[in-house]
């Protein structure tokens, strides 16, 4: 009975060893969502952009365009990002992001995640800042809510 | 939902215990007894075969086990390295890691050629793991690298399998591992990919085998056991 056994073991395993395909499930983003709110009304605020610049990079984003929340990718090279942004009214507001970058391989095939943990507010010249949700897990939640 | 692959494991996870169960059924007694019968030594021969096939894996592991009538007791002990390369970066794992854990053997007393098992096994693992990669992004290109040193892991395994005697002293056997409960040293620098004996740290369950040869060396027979339970 064991030889026998031992012999369907071995077609098992064949038929197992397909179990080890790449899955390329990424368990977070490195995408900030931020939202601006009228302070004094507690309502969305919409914003006109001239641009929105990242310290390190060339990249301009939200050039002439008018929203009331943004979504910045992180510098993974950093564990700090500060942002301008500059309006059409020719005011300017800055904020800084805090926050770790811990790299993941998720396979040969898939390459690398960055998993972007304790993101806090380093400063900003807004008249308050709300973090909302510190973990950068899906593109579609707002992290920072800015006043103003 | 489950997904396919959830599926496929849960079918042969029923699949691989049924000639378990079937054997099982045929004991109607069981042998008692603290006196070792034998030891058998072993080494994993597809590891081995994985370390000479493949550039970037080095995988030994020896085996052990003491057997008291129904009752197996194993230990295991192994090596692994491991180089994933991937775009723009290398990950590398190099470590050690032991098993240590009980098996109940289903086979019939007069069957003394062979052994059919399920048991238990608690895994610990001590590892080092590296990384280094090229991003190129909108800031711009950066090289990094990232070393972990002394991480500790841990998990649990369900086992299954088999032993028979091939010629004289040697055996061959196969041993199935549903492994499950991985615990690892938490990093804010590098998050591992992969555990030594155990298989990739973000599975929460995870298979493995081993085709072993064995050496075995039974003890004295006059000290056989003689008490029998019905």
């Amino acid at each position: 009975m064991a030889r026998k056994i031992f012999l369907y073991g071995l077609v098992m395993i064949t038929l197992l060893s397909c179990l080890d395909d790449a899955d390329c499930t990424v368990e977070g983003t490195t995408v900030v969502n931020i939202a601006f709110i009228k302070k004094s009304l507690l309502e969305a605020d919409t914003l006109e952009f001239v641009n929105i610049t990242l310290e390190g990079s060339d990249s301009i984003f939200y050039e002439k365009d008018t929203t009331e929340s943004i979504s910045l990718p992180i510098n993974t090279h950093q564990t700090q990002m500060p942002i301008t942004m500059n309006l059409e009214d020719g005011s300017s507001f800055h904020l800084t992001l805090q926050y770790g970058v811990v790299p993941r391989l998720i396979s040969e095939d898939c390459g690398l995640e960055f998993r972007i943990e304790g993101l806090t507010i380093a400063s900003h010249d807004f008249d308050s800042v709300a973090l909302v949700d510190p973990s950068l897990e899906d593109e579609i939640t707002t992290n920072v809510e800015l006043y103003r | 939902m489950l997904n396919c692959t959830a599926k496929y494991r849960i079918i042969l996870i029923v699949v691989l215990a049924l000639p378990l169960v079937g054997q099982a059924q045929g004991i109607d007694s069981i042998e008692f007894s603290f006196i070792p019968k034998s030891i058998r030594f072993g080494v994993d021969l597809l590891g081995m075969g994985k370390s000479f096939a493949k550039d970037d894996l080095t995988q030994y592991e020896l085996t052990a086990d003491i057997k008291f009538n129904k009752l197996l007791i194993d230990f295991d002990y192994g090596i692994e390295e491991r180089d994933r390369l991937f775009d723009d970066g290398l990950y590398n794992v190099q470590g050690s890691y032991y098993r240590i854990g009980a098996d109940i053997s289903l086979t019939k007393p007069e069957d003394k050629g062979s052994v059919i098992f399920f048991g238990l096994r608690y895994g610990k693992a001590n590892f080092d793991n590296s990384l280094g990669y090229v991003v190129n992004d909108v800031f711009g290109e950066n090289m990094r690298n990232f070393t972990v040193n002394g991480v500790k892991a841990s998990w649990y395994e369900l086992t299954g399998g088999t032993k028979v005697k091939i010629w004289k002293p040697l055996w061959l056997g196969f041993t199935c591992r549903f492994k499950f409960g991985m615990k690892y040293d938490e990093s804010d620098v590098l998050i591992p990919h992969d555990v030594p004996g155990y298989g990739k740290a973000d599975e929460k369950s995870y298979w493995g085998f081993n085709y072993y040869l064995f050496y075995n060396i039974p003890f004295n027979k006059g000290r056989q056991s003689k008490k029998v339970l019905k």
